[in-house]
């Protein structure tokens, strides 16, 4: 029998996403799939790089 | 993570390559291993464990867990360099393909106690490109995938499983759901933002750019502008706490007015709740006419004595003929100028006469001055007629402003009456009512409270924020370069706080969300009429609904092994099943976590008692994206049998024939599937095991 109950609900967290400024939003996304990426490494040097990148393009 | 195939090669009892597809359809997700008791069904399990973690994994009941090489390919090897065990396991995460290979050479089992491997492990991106992952990163992409802490989640002999439901281990339950719902990632990224390594390398760049004390000042706009948006978001949850209250207080009192004893009463408590708030609402509109009177013209009315003093003063200087001017002085002064009076006489400077006319000038005036004499002959006016009506407009609202409280006064007397009355009611329901009420009440007085509190604070917390980020734009030191720094600094704190708030909001929604599935899987399990609840610390309880004095209440059940082994279980398809929806979820982990668990049990009917039995063979494998069921003849036959045969979900099914040259007493040497008769033992001088599959 598959489960067919419905998903449950995430409307506060994005809610809470969707009140922060456009530039928080995409850069939260990006850093988010880059922590994705690279969430294995022990060694943390790429993802303060690339955080680095990120926030110095989102205030160029 | 779906597992697809496992190629165990001289791993323990399993010699030589012994290979496994596993069932991973949406439909067909069960894959059953049959193995009576002592034949393999653990070293099954482990070498999984053994596969993904190492000799960590390895669970605590194997015998001799530093001896994974056969013990017939230990005691014939030539060189041991070039005997070895491995584990071969392929798997699908989120949109990825691993291929992970751990291995150990016999020189390695010996030099290390079983302890050192090495682990291979392929990834397969969607863009169809592999990446081949080193030994330390492979492990810790495992341990992304699945944290070792949690790996029992997954794989678990369901005979050892009953700890879970125990109080104490609630903190074990809160990380299984931050790891497997994905929280940890938002955890590690709020922890990263946070790293000095971000946050020193902007304030590195600022520094070249600023003084010392700008650097100072920089730090504090920080501090102050994170504290500020600590005081919007008390805010926001004061007013969502309001609205929730009112709606409370809205259903108190319907339930009053559904009251026979207390209906009339209760209306009559509307009516005069508004007509409060009517005039609570004239009061303060009052009292800002009041106060804009007051602090326009309120001074008139000291003015009066000034006023009258100012007038015999014109009044007379008028007598004396000193105002308005008669002469300008720039008329004089044409005169001086052109040297000769209207008179005739000749105005040469130094002389008598020129001295005379000269003279005149300290005596005339000049337009401006008779402007000035025409503007407080008005201003007189007016204060003289504004004192008249700024007394009329103050005696007005004062009168008006009386009235209001008055009748406010009266209505609240009246609502205490109403109260009195209602308190003096011999009705139960009434009296439990009103003290609710009443508490609400107090309650929607200390959120008016600090909403007040918060919106004054929010105010004097931006004022200081602007004049901190005014002082520090003025700072002339503050190179350009230094500037955008700053604003660098503050686009990382708003991100760090964006992610703290979201990564709380998903962590009460997701335990509220798993506390429904426990309680609804639980509800699907048991005919007794119990309720399995995970409270707000995480602690699975097991209740009853038993008849109290205040009506129906719920009391804890004392539990035994066979109740806390069908909560842990519970809990952990719970988990699971939650976190193959969470997938579908539009959070900002959508796509970056992927929520597929598949459940590997070894004798999960072990000790459940016969009317849990049926209903987890009935339910729980449906509820994981993949199961792999490991069970004897004596758990499986029967109503397991029966259930699993009817939910037509077995899409894979093996059986484990152990060679050995005994075995025990009760394990069987044949069992007969689907009709078929297959040997499970045989008489053999070598102890190992070979999985079959069953057609």
């Amino acid at each position: 029998m598959p489960d067919e109950t419905p998903a449950p609900p995430a409307a506060k967290s994005m809610a809470v996403f969707k009140t922060a400024p456009q530039e928080v939003q995409n850069l939260v996304k990006r850093i988010m799939a880059k922590e994705r990426m690279e969430q294995h490494k022990k060694n943390r040097t790429d993802i303060y790089k690339t955080i680095l990148q990120f926030v110095w393009e989102s205030v160029p | 993570m779906i597992l697809k195939k496992l190629v165990f090669n001289n791993f323990r009892q399993y010699l030589g390559r012994q290979e496994i597809i596993l069932a991973s359809g949406k439909n067909k997700n069960v894959t059953l291993v049959h193995g009576e008791n002592g034949f393999g069904k653990t070293c099954f399990l482990n070498a999984l464990l053994w596969g993904f973690y190492g000799s960590d994994g390895l669970t605590n009941d194997l015998p001799k867990p530093e001896n994974i090489i056969p013990d017939s390919v230990r005691e014939n090897a030539d060189d041991p360099n070039d005997e070895m065990a491995s584990v071969e396991i392929i798997f699908k995460h989120g949109d990825r393909d691993y291929t992970l290979v751990r291995s150990i050479t016999l020189a390695q089992e010996r030099a290390t106690k079983g302890e050192g491997t090495t682990l291979e492990l392929s990834v397969l991106q969607p863009d169809g490109q592999t990446i081949d992952v080193n030994d330390k990163d492979a492990q810790k992409m495992i341990n992304s995938i699945l944290p070792s802490d949690l790996r029992e989640l997954v794989f678990f002999n369901g005979e050892r499983i009953d700890h879970l439901a125990m109080e104490e281990n609630a903190p074990q339950i809160r990380d299984a759901v931050r790891g497997l719902l994905g929280l940890k990632l938002i955890e590690q990224a709020i922890a990263d933002l946070k790293s000095q390594n971000v946050r020193g390398a902007i304030l590195g760049q600022i520094k070249t750019g600023a003084d010392e004390d700008t650097i100072l000042l920089i730090e504090e706009e920080a501090k102050r502008r994170k504290a500020l948006q600590g005081k919007e978001a008390d805010l926001d949850t004061c007013k969502k706490n309001q609205l929730a209250l009112a709606e409370k207080l809205s259903a108190i009192s319907a339930k009053l007015e559904a009251n026979k004893e207390a209906r009339q009463l209760q209306q009559r408590r509307v009516v005069l709740k508004a007509e409060l708030a009517e005039q609570q609402t004239e009061l303060q509109a009052i009292e800002k006419q009041l106060s804009e009177l007051i602090s326009h013209d309120a001074y008139t009315l000291f003015c009066s004595d000034l006023v009258k003093s100012g007038k015999a003063i014109t009044q007379q200087l008028r007598a004396e003929g000193r105002i308005p001017a008669r002469v300008m002085n720039d008329f004089i002064q044409d005169l001086l100028n052109a040297g000769e009076c209207i008179c005739g006489t000749c105005l040469t400077e130094g002389t008598e006469a020129w001295k005379k006319v000269e003279q005149q000038l300290t005596k005339a005036g000049d337009p401006e001055f008779n402007r000035a004499v025409g503007d407080l002959d008005k201003a007189i006016g007016a204060i003289e007629s504004s004192i008249d009506r700024t007394l009329t407009s103050l005696a007005r609202l004062v009168g008006e402003r009386g009235k209001i409280v008055e009748r406010i006064e009266s209505v609240r007397e009246e609502l205490e009456e109403i109260k009195a009355l209602l308190e003096s009611k011999d009705d139960e329901e009434v009296h439990k009512l009103e003290d609710q009420r009443e508490k609400e009440e107090l309650r929607k007085r200390e959120l008016l409270i600090e909403q007040g509190a918060l919106t004054q604070s929010i105010a004097q917390h931006e004022t200081s924020l602007n004049q901190l980020t005014n002082i520090i734009k003025e700072k002339k030191g503050l190179a350009e370069q230094a500037d955008k720094a700053r604003r660098r600094l503050l686009r990382l704190d708003e991100t760090v706080s964006l992610l703290e708030e979201i990564l709380q909001v998903e962590s009460d929604e997701l335990r509220e969300a798993l506390g429904y599935e426990v309680e609804r899987i639980f509800g699907l399990v048991t005919l007794q009429d119990y309720t399995l609840q995970l409270t707000e610390d995480f602690a699975l309880r097991l209740t009853k609904k038993v008849m109290g004095k205040d009506g129906i209440v719920d009391v804890d059940v004392a539990h035994g092994q066979g109740h806390r082994q069908v909560m842990s279980l519970v809990f952990i398809a719970s988990l699971v099943a939650l976190a193959q929806k969470r997938n579908n979820i539009p959070t900002i982990l959508k796509d970056l976590h992927g929520g597929d668990y598949p459940l590997v049990m070894d004798s999960p009917f072990g000790q459940l008692g016969d009317e849990f039995r049926t209903a987890i063979a009935r339910h729980v494998p449906a509820m994981a994206p993949q199961s792999i069921v490991m069970v004897s003849s004596s758990q499986y036959k029967g109503d397991v049998e029966r259930e699993l045969g009817e939910s037509n979900r077995v899409g894979r099914r093996y059986i484990l024939r152990y060679h050995a040259p005994s075995k025990r007493e009760d394990a069987r040497e044949s069992i007969t599937l689907a009709g078929k008769r297959l040997t499970i033992y045989k008489k053999d001088a070598t102890e190992h095991t070979e999985i079959l599959e069953v057609e």
